[in-house]
């Protein structure tokens, strides 16, 4: 049967081959219009020096997806959006998104090796350290102007968490937005979303952007979950028990040297999996979780003379409830544990950039973050009982300092130093690049990286793991990597890179029957990985563009001499945009394959090959038709999951479809 | 693990979409070139849509395109010019240093230079029909002529239309109607 489902997925590849050729051929950069010029991305990054630069000249291996491309690709999520990128996979367990890299993506752990930037500001919360990539997230992928993922270590410049990778999402501005537009979809598992959006930069230089989202999905009705099925738990199915609810706003305003931006963003997900050993197919109440991200964030950003001086301070609040119904003593009425976290936290951070002689570009900065609230607490109701409340609060500092050096006209060496001060432990991280230019469309990069992850509060939760776990120390990883970028004919940009990483005393999860949970976390696993990834992407006549990337990464357990656990050994991945029958319409399809993984009770998952299509089409001035098509082939798949799951791996959803349409007006 | 045969339908709709490729305008672009190829293809869309008084540039000369501080974007220029022409005249594109012979040129492009430097720059070639073009901040506001800058990823650019008349250089309307700030003229705005 699988032999059926990968020929469907090599029949699209070959269609979509065959069309290229038949695109015109691409006409050379000069031949091009002034107006098309101007919809050609410069390809800078911000993330990679915390300054916009050249991606050719960044210390790190960068991609990044534009506005235009989560349009036309139908992004609904930051998940769907990391999912097509080089070397990144998203595993779900149908409540928490987790973004795995270069072969590593441990089930239960709660993406804390990846740091979340918004507009280059921290969003990884305060308790689980948690980058949240799903419709947790909080933020609607429609307001992204574009996303940067930067491969590789950036603690020198970042701290916690960039431990793998730094993903940096730029909001849109309203410039960006220019007008305002309603959109409303609907599709199939229930699904329906409405958005308003409304945003200009008026004659002044003022610029206001203002956005809502609402969307909500009843999910997969019935879901079947063999490892349930005795006749008492109604034959392992569980039934209404997907749905997910999301609420996004948000603003920015900015004028002179100032930037406002503010978002508040609410996820509640039913979870039907029966997970932490609730009861399956409970109604009442549902296991359920629910997500909120607050973020209020002010910049001052200003040149005087050769300094560029940013200041900025910033509130961001995470807080989460889950309700778990659990085996009461009345037969019929669960014992609910209600688990409540609250993580508020103050950031004030300045930096300076500055220019000295011998073409040397220094940038240094300081962070200070006052933890307020790292609050987690279960209580039950039905009885009601408090079980545990830990009020906690930290501070923490940093000064970094990052000097880029122009050797020569064709060499850049860039080097980085950070020193962070938590209550408990000081790291001093740092990060060394040397890059080649030979010639304006070529890059060689050879790049040295470590990097930290702190012990975070729940690792740290006594009540849960034991009193030892406050003795946990921060993780670390040393990475070394060689990236050739190459960029031909104007059309055709080809990248190849290669890494080696070792990471050491990662905190891990181990049976301990004298805790609460059972469990506890200890610095025990050292691994060791080396990968390699391609990467081509190609913008031919006509509108036509594709992306074709493949990953080979090998992630082994250093003692056990293991592959690790949900750890692909290859990706291959496709995205092609073509135009379609009507003006300014554009088919766009992506395929997204996976070789086998293994998961945590030792079982092997078969690959996996995904397809999605969404068309876009104007109709008229005013309005644009998307549809989407998302595991276009049905594909049955599974992903692995932690041992907080009964279940090894949960199946993943089969095809789904959505319809919708937008409506644009007052625009300039 | 197994697979259900997708229905004939869903097959259909995936055929239909992927096999349509009709040409049509295009928009949107991604990751594919670098900046100074950029950059170079914008300054010769700049040379392309302006006019040189015929005593400074006669129909047979050679287009004098200096650039001062940015070798990359030099390099794609050449390759650019390659093979190419600016009203039937060849191209030749040379590095220039500062303050030497900048007023021979028929266009310069700088980048990478101290605002004092440019200042300098642009008060000496004040008056002289050269096209001055560079991604400095507040380049057309303090005399340039063409500036380009970057926002939201893309290029955009101001033109500064007084220096470009008092220097006798005849700039297209379309290139008017494209940029982002205009500086003097008809329906000049946002300065």
């Amino acid at each position: 049967m699988i032999k059926i489902r990968r020929g469907r997925v090599a029949l699209v590849l070959v269609l979509l081959l065959a069309a290229a050729p038949r695109a015109a051929a691409q006409a050379p950069l000069p031949d091009l219009s002034l107006e098309e010029l101007m919809t050609m991305d410069a390809g800078r990054v911000f993330g990679a020096s915390v300054r916009l630069q050249p991606v050719t000249e960044a210390p790190a291996s960068v991609s990044f997806i534009t506005a235009e491309e989560i349009a036309r690709y139908g992004y609904r999520t930051l998940a769907d959006i990391l999912r097509g990128v080089r070397g990144m996979y998203v595993t779900n367990d149908r409540n928490f998104s987790f973004m795995g890299t270069r072969g590593f993506g441990r089930p239960g752990d709660y993406n804390s090796r990846i740091l979340l930037l918004v507009n280059g500001h921290r969003v990884n919360d305060n308790v689980f350290g948690q980058a949240e990539v799903g419709a947790e997230f909080g933020m609607d992928p429609a307001l992204f102007e574009r996303v940067e993922i930067i491969r590789g270590p950036a603690s020198s410049l970042y701290g916690d968490s960039a431990f793998f990778a730094v993903v940096n999402v730029i909001t849109r501005s309203g410039a960006s937005l220019d007008g305002a537009s309603l959109s409303v979809d609907g599709g199939t598992l229930g699904t329906r979303m409405a958005r308003a959006s409304a945003g200009r930069r008026f004659a002044d230089g003022v610029d206001v952007a203002v956005a809502g989202t609402y969307e909500a999905s009843a999910g997969v009705n019935q879901l079947y979950f063999p490892e349930f099925d005795t006749p008492d738990t109604n034959h392992g199915i569980a039934e209404g028990l997907d749905g997910e609810r999301a609420g996004q706003v948000y603003g920015q305003v900015s004028f002179k040297n100032f930037t406002f931006t503010g978002a508040y963003g609410r996820r509640q997900k039913d979870v039907p999996t029966a997970s932490f050993g609730t009861l399956f197919n409970e109604h009442h109440p549902p296991e359920q979780t629910t997500d909120r991200h607050t973020l209020v964030d002010a910049e001052y950003s200003r040149t005087i003379g050769a300094n560029h001086v940013t200041i900025r301070a910033s509130f961001d609040q995470f807080s989460y409830d889950g309700i778990y119904p659990f085996l009461g003593e009345t037969p019929g009425v669960p014992l609910v544990g209600i688990n409540s976290v609250l993580g508020t936290s103050w950031t004030a951070e300045a930096r300076l950039t500055r220019a000295l002689p011998g073409r040397q570009l220094l940038t240094a900065g300081g962070v200070f973050i006052d933890n307020v609230n790292q609050d987690q607490g279960l209580r039950y109701v039905g009885p009601v009982g408090q079980v545990f409340l830990i009020d906690h609060s930290s501070v923490q500092q940093a000064v970094y300092v990052q000097d880029e050096i122009k050797l020569t006209r064709w060499l850049i060496a860039n080097g980085g130093l950070r020193y962070d001060a938590y209550q408990d432990f000081q790291r001093v991280t740092p990060r060394a690049a040397l890059i080649a230019i030979p010639s304006s469309n070529q890059s060689f990069k050879y790049l040295f990286g470590q990097a930290f992850r702190a012990p975070n509060q729940y690792e740290r939760n006594a009540f849960y793991f034991g009193e030892a776990t406050g003795s946990l120390r921060p993780e670390s990883i040393s990475t070394h990597e060689l990236v050739w970028e190459r960029y031909l004919h104007d059309w055709l940009r080809t990248s190849v890179s290669a890494y080696w990483y070792k990471a050491a005393g990662l905190i891990t999860q181990v049976p301990d029957p004298s805790t609460f949970l059972a469990t506890t976390y200890v610095n025990g696993q050292d691994v060791v990985a080396k990968g390699l990834e391609l990467e081509a992407q190609m913008r031919l006549g006509a509108g036509f563009q594709g992306l074709v990337s493949y990953s080979l990464q090998r992630a082994h357990d250093v003692e056990t001499s293991q592959t690790l656990v949900n750890s692909p050994e290859q990706m291959m991945k496709l995205r092609l945009s073509v135009p379609g029958p009507s003006k300014r319409s554009f088919v766009s399809a992506e395929v997204l394959a996976m070789s086998s993984r293994r998961t945590l009770a030792g079982n092997t998952l078969s690959p996996t090959a995904t397809a999605n299509v969404t068309i876009t089409a104007p109709i008229g001035p005013a309005f644009m038709l998307v549809g989407s098509a998302r595991n276009l082939f049905n594909a049955e798949y599974a992903d692995p999951v932690s041992d907080q799951n009964l279940q090894d791996a949960i199946t993943q959803n089969g095809r789904t479809l959505r319809i919708g349409v937008t409506w644009k007006f007052l625009s300039k | 693990m197994t697979c259900r045969i997708a229905s004939s339908h869903g097959r259909r709709f995936a055929v239909a979409a992927v096999s349509v490729v009709v040409l049509s305008t295009s928009a949107g672009r991604a990751q594919d070139v670098t900046e100074s190829s950029l950059k170079a293809a914008f300054v010769y869309n700049f040379a392309k849509f302006t006019e040189w008084p015929a005593d400074v540039l006669s129909p047979t000369a050679t287009f004098a395109a200096c650039v001062l501080g940015d070798s990359p974007t030099r390099d794609a220029l050449d390759r650019i010019v390659k093979g190419r022409q600016l009203s039937g005249r060849t191209i030749s594109v040379s590095e220039v240093q500062l303050g030497v012979g900048l007023r021979s040129c028929h266009l310069l492009y700088m980048s990478g230079v101290t605002k004092t430097q440019i200042t300098a720059i642009v008060a000496a070639v004040r008056g002289v029909p050269v096209l001055t073009i560079s991604d400095t901040d507040d380049f057309a506001r303090g005399g340039g002529i063409a500036q380009m800058f970057v926002e939201n990823g893309k290029i955009r650019f101001d033109i500064n239309l007084d220096v470009a008349k008092e220097s006798r250089l005849q700039l297209s309307s379309k290139l008017l109607a494209l940029a982002a700030h205009l500086r003097g003229g008809p329906g000049a705005q946002g300065w």
